[in-house]
């Protein structure tokens, strides 16, 4: 019992940290390190890695910081990450059938383009309308860009670093046994 | 049928956001959401200072050519800013006596209130070139929407769009869509509204065709909006657009600073 609060507390303080770091410390790097999203990277760490449970008490929490600190309407984050990590979840019971780099890679890629289409969806209903729809914008596509790179680098360092603590997570690539 | 657990994480999860976002409105939780953006202050101001130094060095990895072009450019300046220099001297000195006779006091008009930036607004707008700033005073400290925020130089760089009770959002004056009611220091003492481009440069336009700009005149706030007084200097005129089949002529304006090495501003109350 103290066990499990104990962890919980740990996660509260996690995620404030973390909601902290993203929106002042990530935010003000120049250019494309602007574009790391420690949200959906470690979303899907602890999905991938951990149970589901831990990973809706870490975007609550997370989202619910990120939801105070900025100017978007409450709730804004809070249902964007719960929408992802709704959809992450599916994908990794029902279509990857094993926990390899490759299940992680296209794990974090899905999220991350769910993550920003949500994210502009929302933002473009709740705003005047006039401004247009930011999906059709250049600068949309690059920005996503940048955070599929920041995030296929996170899953590969992530997965290394797993597996040098943890056996259960290979074979790191498919191996060719009966090849001809 | 389709069966719903009771402990479903998803059901729980939407059950807690939907209450969470329903205590939000009726502010019940307020109190909670002051008191973390309260206390995580300090921490974000040094974050975001860290984020900012680390973005000021990574900028200023530059070549051997880049920086010796840099060096002539600069020494042209000097020779031109002493010229310059001189002549403000003069004027300097006259507008200190006619003040003295008229009584004026400036400096003393308005409050001015000193912040912090503690982030970049990630505003997932149409365009990234729209990237506001925001500081930690809000409306608990008198701020509100239109106010003017200055650099530590003294150099307009926006003005309020929204605040809370403990934050303020700045838009820059460089963001499309930041517009602000400007003079220009010629002859004609001409007067338009200049509005952000592409997060780097000002555009002034109305201006009509007759008034006379020049490359180098210095830009100013009119006045006119309310919020912000005259006379705070915007920027310096880079490039003039005017076609002779056209009613209004517009203006490239260049600002003084450079608005991603901030990291304290100060807000005019007048």
């Amino acid at each position: 019992m103290f066990n499990k609060i104990g962890q919980i507390i740990i996660l509260i303080f996690f995620s404030l940290l973390i909601s902290v770091l993203q929106f002042s410390f990530i935010s003000s790097l120049p250019g494309a390190f602007s574009q790391i999203n420690l949200g959906v990277i470690l979303m899907i760490f602890i999905l991938f890695f951990f149970r589901a449970r831990s990973t809706i008490i870490f975007i609550f929490f997370f989202g619910f910081f990120m939801d105070i600190f900025s100017f978007q309407f409450f709730g804004f984050y809070l249902i964007t990450l719960g929408a992802v990590a709704l959809i992450a979840y599916l994908i990794s019971k029902n279509w990857l059938t094993n926990k390899s780099l490759y299940s992680f890679g296209v794990l974090f890629l899905i999220s991350t383009l769910v993550y920003n289409l949500i994210a502009a969806i929302l933002a473009f209903l709740t705003s005047d309308l006039q401004s247009g729809f930011s999906v059709f914008n250049f600068s949309f596509w690059q920005a996503l860009f940048y955070q599929l790179v920041w995030n296929i680098l996170a899953a590969i360092l992530f997965f290394n670093i797993l597996t040098l603590l943890a056996k259960r997570f290979k074979p790191f690539f498919l191996e060719k046994k009966g090849r001809i | 049928m389709i069966k719903i657990k009771k402990n479903n994480p998803l059901l729980i999860f939407t059950v807690v956001l939907g209450l969470l976002v329903f205590l939000h409105v009726i502010g019940i939780i307020r109190p909670i959401e002051k008191a973390f953006l309260f206390l995580m202050k300090p921490l974000s101001a040094r974050l975001y200072e860290w984020g900012t130094g680390f973005g000021s060095a990574y900028d200023e990895r530059r070549t051997k050519e880049e920086l010796l072009a840099e060096v002539a450019y600069l020494k042209n300046e000097i020779a031109s800013s002493s010229i310059n220099n001189s002549h403000w001297l003069e004027i300097e000195s006259e507008n200190k006596k006619l003040r003295g006779q008229l009584g004026f006091i400036s400096n003393n008009k308005f409050k001015a209130v000193l912040a912090n930036i503690i982030a970049k607004d990630e505003s997932f707008s149409v365009s990234k070139d729209v990237r506001d700033i925001i500081i930690d005073k809000g409306e608990k400290d008198g701020l509100r929407p239109e106010l003017g925020v200055l650099s530590e130089e003294g150099v307009i760089i926006g003005k309020i769009v929204e605040t809370n009770s403990i934050n303020s959002r700045v838009c820059l004056i460089t963001s499309p869509g930041c517009q602000l009611a400007a003079s220009l220091q010629n002859e004609d003492k001409t007067k338009g509204i200049t509005d952000g481009n592409l997060g780097l440069t000002i555009e002034m336009s109305y201006i009509p065709q007759l008034e006379k700009i020049s490359i180098g005149n210095m830009v100013v706030t009119s006045g006119l909006g309310g919020g912000i007084p005259r006379g705070l200097i915007i920027g310096r005129v880079s490039n003039v657009t005017s076609e002779s089949n056209e009613v209004w002529q517009s203006a490239t304006i260049e600002p003084l600073i450079d608005f991603s090495d901030l990291t304290v501003v100060s807000i005019i109350i007048p």
